[in-house]
């Protein structure tokens, strides 16, 4: 029986695990669910709990990110001041809401990570060009008003190559905005900073995935530390979800290259919505 | 690849690596002693206690543990980093490496007076 518990535990963990790496998403969003849903476990405790998990996801894969070059270390470093801030603020404010005031939050979370799957599903399935990352990042950038070269020095400083960020206080504010979500819900914010810094700060798609990687450890330890000092984590839960969640993580990033991840996504929107459901009719209550 | 990128590739696959494996012999002492991981109860963290508690093989002395690893990973990667931009001469990149630090060292300061 004991045993079993912590078998399944560590399975739920692997399936979020694998399925997160499969899908380009962090554990998060499928962490939570998992422990309020399935194991009962309150909501706050279980977010405390998926922002260690998350914090194991990132750290292992920002350092292969690291090595290939894909991640930009200073814009990170940049934005995780706004982003590390946001999970303090948010940190602090989780311990003041209602469990069902974030159960919500969380359902509006699930409906819209389902939603953005289903639209880069539909871009994924149309005819491939090979695009320049460079180009791309810049006419995303114009579909936005471009308003030209950014003011000289820190943009310069971080630039990368055949890209320079732009709208950094655009950036900065929307950074901070991901880490309050961060903290509050317990995942890792990459569905706030990807389009962030692709879409308005005009980094390379390739780049702010790695980036945003790079910057969830960071984001997620400023608010696991309110977490930890609050006991607000559950050390025995932990344990498993997090050995889970890291061998899942592995298993999923080999196997990303030989599966078809089309299939896979479209029952994951409807595991998703179902979850969202589940979410809603918790926070009524 | 940089020195900088190389030695926090480095910190980050020995962390993440150090901290799995506490929390796993954490989770299979936890299950030897008999304890569900669905306990409603469990023992605080006690920093002081914790040396003398992982000596006794106490499980949740491990899984403390690996929980701090698991947190200190990342912020390990910022002072690297901070101490890395700022002997290579980046002034301004390094000094958003102490910001990220000090708004780190409120959140422990916010989370006890809260707590």
């Amino acid at each position: 029986m004991i045993v079993g518990q912590l078998l399944l535990l560590a399975a739920g963990g692997f399936g979020a695990g694998a399925f997160g790496s499969l899908l380009g998403l962090g554990g998060g969003i499928l962490i939570v669910p998992l422990l309020t849903v399935g194991f009962g476990v309150p909501f706050r405790e279980a977010v405390g709990i998926s922002l260690v998990c998350v914090i194991v996801t990132s750290s292992a894969a920002a350092g292969v990110y690291l090595e290939r070059h894909t991640a930009n270390l200073r814009l990170g470093m940049v934005l995780e001041v706004f982003t590390a801030t946001g999970a303090l603020l948010g940190g602090l404010v989780a311990f003041a809401l209602p469990e069902r005031v974030l159960a919500g939050l969380f359902a509006a979370l699930l409906a819209w990570t389902a939603l953005s799957m289903l639209r880069r599903g539909r871009v994924e399935a149309a005819p491939a060009f090979a695009a320049d990352p460079v180009e791309e990042s810049r006419a995303a950038s114009a579909a936005w008003g471009d308003p030209g070269p950014a003011s000289p020095s820190l943009a310069d400083e971080i630039a990368g190559p055949g890209y320079r960020p732009r709208r950094m206080g655009a950036g900065a504010g929307g950074s901070l905005g991901a880490g309050m979500l961060s903290a509050l819900l317990g995942v890792g914010g990459g569905i706030v900073k990807v389009p962030l810094m692709h879409l308005v700060m005009g980094v390379p798609l390739k780049v702010a995935t790695a980036t945003s990687n790079l910057m969830i450890g960071v984001t997620a330890a400023a608010s696991a530390v309110v977490y930890l000092v609050r006991g607000g984590i559950d050390p025995y839960i932990a344990g498993p979800t997090a050995v889970g969640v890291f061998a899942g993580a592995l298993v999923g990033s080999r196997l990303a290259a030989r599966i078809d991840v089309r299939i896979l996504r479209l029952l994951f929107v409807g595991v998703l919505a179902l979850t969202a459901a589940q979410m809603a009719l918790r926070a009524l209550g | 690849m940089s020195t900088v990128e190389t030695r926090i590739a480095r910190i980050l696959a020995v962390g993440t690596r150090v901290a799995v494996v506490l929390l796993a012999i954490g989770s299979v002492l936890l299950v030897a002693g008999g304890t569900s991981p669905l306990a409603p109860d469990w023992p605080p963290l006690d920093p002081a206690s914790l040396p003398a508690d992982l000596l006794a093989l106490q499980p949740a002395a491990f899984l403390w543990l690996g929980l701090i690893v698991t947190i200190a990973t990342p912020i390990l990667r910022v002072v690297a980093s901070t101490w890395s931009f700022g002997r290579a001469g980046e002034p301004r990149i390094a000094a958003l490496g102490v910001a990220v630090l000090v708004v780190i060292a409120l959140a422990v300061v916010a989370g006890l007076a809260a707590g």
